[in-house]
């Protein structure tokens, strides 16, 4: 048990000048020890112990998180549901599609040419994606048989190689995980002290494997995905959706594998006698849950940069080049377009991965708000000043929804590692709150079981299967007797709208009975009558 | 007035001489020299949608539209009478950007072909006001999609409708165009006679939340 304590961050002995800036970069060395860390939390945990009142910090840190993730939940869930009430309004009136873009379409605050311009490119391309839309619906539903093989047999081909490719990507993610945490900072070829630049650029890639391998597929395979879907042959909305969820699933893939690395390593899922003495490796992981924190750290890290300058190195200097380069090619090449869809996607993995970290760096969170801030204005000032319109209008209304999904989605993959660490990781016995238990959960069971008679008696109730099945019973009753009024509605608002039509009906019948019967006085000066009544009663 | 006055009597049972003096000095010249509370300078019927400072500013606006000299506070009385060209009125900031200026100058022009007059342009902006009812809003946008005036909108109002809100530079295609007005039509046409009238109008406008913000011009 004392070889498990073996883990000392502050002894660095002769330090390059250049691991400073790598310590800020990857949180190790100088910011290892730190708040930054779940390490750093051991101060009072021995006293915590002995005496029973004092503050009991493992406790804090654990009721601390778990009601951070309870508070995010209930935020995303009521974020999601204002979405789907707006998302099943809409789908109710998708009927009046076309007559509300004609008739509430043009908005008469616009009094700038340049924007009403916008507006009216604006409205064409919605007419048209929609007349296409209603095309290809009608084409899907006049193919013959043999056709719908063919393109099932397509769709089966396509698929299968975009899980092929997944699995390329997300194998790359692990080999690129498992190298980067076997090297060692400072073991490299150059140790020469004339190549030290080299020696700092060897150790910043191999420390940012993860996190490079990560980014550069999340922004190739979308391309690829993208040059694929052409033979599909899906109507544009299904084509957008479709291309939605597998760039979602590619980025929760490549994460979800960094996180199965890490644990295989922690866990020695290969080999198992390393982890005989202490539960966990503690050679290669002395404290390993700040290397998880870390790991996630850079990936936000990471992120951020590659923002600042990707918008720096690329959107400026072409918009610069546009303009001032009159050549075809630039033209034809253009200002860039502001992307709406990948932007957000961008945005929901980052909070992701946040979540995750949340456990493991505990300042996670703050510096995602720094981060968030400084990212929102310069992709603000980067929008106005060097991305064109979009030529085809992004419909933010109808993926409203889509989004909140796939950041509920997002939340509840955070809870999986999480649940996990509570549950069934062995804690590093060197550092941290839990060196002392078997399982940081054993910290709530004690305190449930100091607890008063009368409340351990319903929180044992509560957690019973008896509890369980009532409230699965109850749920469903709820849920038909729901779905019973829903589908009542529903048939009450097609009679109305039969028995609209049908007065409809008798209203023209009417009309031309009178019209017969008054020798075609015309309905002309009636509707003129009623517009003067309406002037002068307001 | 009877707050400061208050505020002085408290303040004059601690203050000394110099300071009383100081502050009556005060009130007097908040008292007397405050300006009036502006009121219309004609007799213009209070039952518009318009505040009273909203009908000034259209006053305002007016005058310069006839090319007059503004003086505040002061009764016009070519207000009454005279009138806008259309031309004129369509070149306002507001209007200029707009498609269906032309069109909305003509529906509020109370006699044909010679501009419109001040009460015009107060019905104009009413009808267009923030505080105006949907059942105005969609009475009057009725009026304006009704480019042939027979009181119906039938295909070739829906055909004007949707070239002026694509623009000209974009061109829907001659199919493109008659399944986009027959889908229309399929919609909104409830009693299936080939035109919309203003009941059927008014369901479609009832169904959509954001005509009400859409539909609006603010001086």
């Amino acid at each position: 048990m004392t070889d498990c304590l073996a883990y000392d961050p502050l002894q660095r002995g002769l330090v390059q000048f250049y691991e400073y800036i790598l310590d800020v970069l990857s949180g190790t060395g100088v910011l290892e020890y730190t708040y930054l860390f779940y390490g750093y939390y051991n101060l009072g945990v021995e006293q915590a112990v002995r005496e029973k009142t004092s503050y009991q910090l493992p406790l804090a840190y654990l009721l601390c998180m778990l009601f951070c993730q309870l508070f995010c939940l209930i935020f995303v869930i009521r974020n999601s549901v204002e979405g789907f009430k707006q998302r099943l309004i809409q789908a109710e009136d998708s009927e009046l599609n076309y007559s509300r873009k004609a008739f509430c379409g043009w908005d008469f605050n616009l009094g700038d040419k340049k924007a009403a311009n916008l507006k009216q490119s604006g409205m064409y391309y919605e007419f048209v994606t929609d007349l296409e839309e209603d095309r290809s619906k009608l084409h899907a539903a006049g193919r013959t048989t043999m056709q719908r093989f063919c393109i099932i047999f397509i769709r089966l081909m396509v698929n299968i190689v975009v899980l092929a490719l997944l699995s390329a990507a997300v194998a790359l993610v692990y080999y690129a995980t498992t190298y980067s945490q076997e090297y060692i900072p400072g073991s490299t070829i150059f140790s020469d002290v004339n190549k030290l630049g080299l020696e700092f650029v060897q150790d910043f890639i191999i420390q940012y494997l993860p996190s490079i391998a990560i980014g550069g597929l999340n922004f190739l395979l979308p391309l690829l995905f993208n040059s694929i879907m052409a033979v599909e042959q899906y109507s544009p909305s299904t084509r957008i959706s479709i291309m939605l969820g597998r760039s979602v699933l590619l980025r929760f893939a490549s994460l979800g594998i960094l996180l199965y690395a890490l644990w295989s390593g922690i866990t020695c899922y290969e080999d198992k006698e390393d982890c005989s003495l202490c539960g966990y490796n503690d050679k290669m992981y002395p404290c390993w849950e700040t290397r998880v924190g870390q790991e996630m750290y850079k990936l936000a890290v990471f992120a951020f940069f590659t923002t600042l300058m990707v918008t720096l190195l690329y959107q400026f200097p072409r918009k610069l080049i546009v303009k001032y380069c009159n050549f075809r090619i630039t033209n034809w090449w253009g200002e860039m377009e502001f992307d709406v869809p990948d932007n957000v996607l961008t945005t929901v993995y980052e909070q992701t991965v946040c979540w995750v970290g949340l456990y493991y760096c505990p300042l996670l969170p703050l510096l995602n708000l720094l981060k968030y801030t400084m990212l929102f204005y310069i992709k603000k000032i980067a929008l106005l000043n060097t991305c064109r319109p979009a030529t085809r209008p992004f419909r933010a209304s109808s993926s409203k929804f889509f989004f909140y999904v796939v950041l509920l989605l997002g939340f509840v993959l955070s809870c999986i590692p999480i649940g996990y660490t509570i549950t069934s990781l062995t804690p590093s016995r060197a550092c941290g709150p839990f060196k002392n238990d078997d399982r940081p959960w054993d910290q709530i069971v004690a305190m449930v079981e100091a607890f008063p008679q009368w409340l351990t008696v319903i929180v044992n109730f509560l957690t019973s299967q008896l509890f369980a099945i009532l409230i699965f019973i109850v749920s469903c009753l709820l849920i038909s007797y729901v779905m019973i009024v829903s589908s009542t509605y529903q048939h009450t608002c097609d009679l109305l709208k039969e028995q609209l039509t049908a007065l409809g009906k008798d209203h023209a019948f009417l009309l031309g009975r009178i019209n017969a019967a008054s020798g075609g006085f015309t309905t002309k000066s009636s509707f003129a009558q009623k517009s003067i009544f309406v002037r002068r009663r307001h | 007035r009877c707050v400061l006055l208050y505020v002085f009597l408290q303040f004059a049972k601690n203050a000394s001489h110099i300071d009383v003096i100081w502050c009556l000095l005060g009130v007097i010249n908040n008292i007397l020299l405050l300006p009036p509370p502006p009121t219309p300078p004609l007799p213009i019927r209070n039952s518009h949608f318009l505040q009273n400072k909203e009908i000034l500013q259209a006053e305002r606006r007016f005058l310069e539209l006839l090319g007059k000299r503004v003086a505040p506070h002061s009764a016009n009385a070519d207000l009454l009478t005279s009138r806008v060209p259309t031309e004129t009125l369509c070149e306002i900031p507001e209007l200029k950007a707009n498609p269906f200026r032309s069109r909305v100058c003509l529906v509020f022009c109370s006699e044909e072909n010679q501009g419109l007059s001040f009460e015009d342009f107060l019905d104009m902006l009413s009808a267009l006001s923030e505080s105006a009812s949907v059942e105005v809003k969609a009475h009057y946008a009725f009026r304006v999609f009704d480019f042939d005036g027979d009181g119906t909108l039938g295909k070739k109002d829906l055909k004007c409708l949707v070239n002026c809100l694509i623009g000209e530079e974009n061109n829907l295609g001659d199919d493109d165009m008659e399944l986009l007005i027959q889908n229309i039509l399929a919609e909104s046409d409830i009693d299936q006679d080939g035109t919309v009238n203003l009941s059927e109008f008014q369901h479609v406008i009832t169904k959509s939340p954001d005509f009400a913000s859409s539909f609006k011009i603010t001086l």
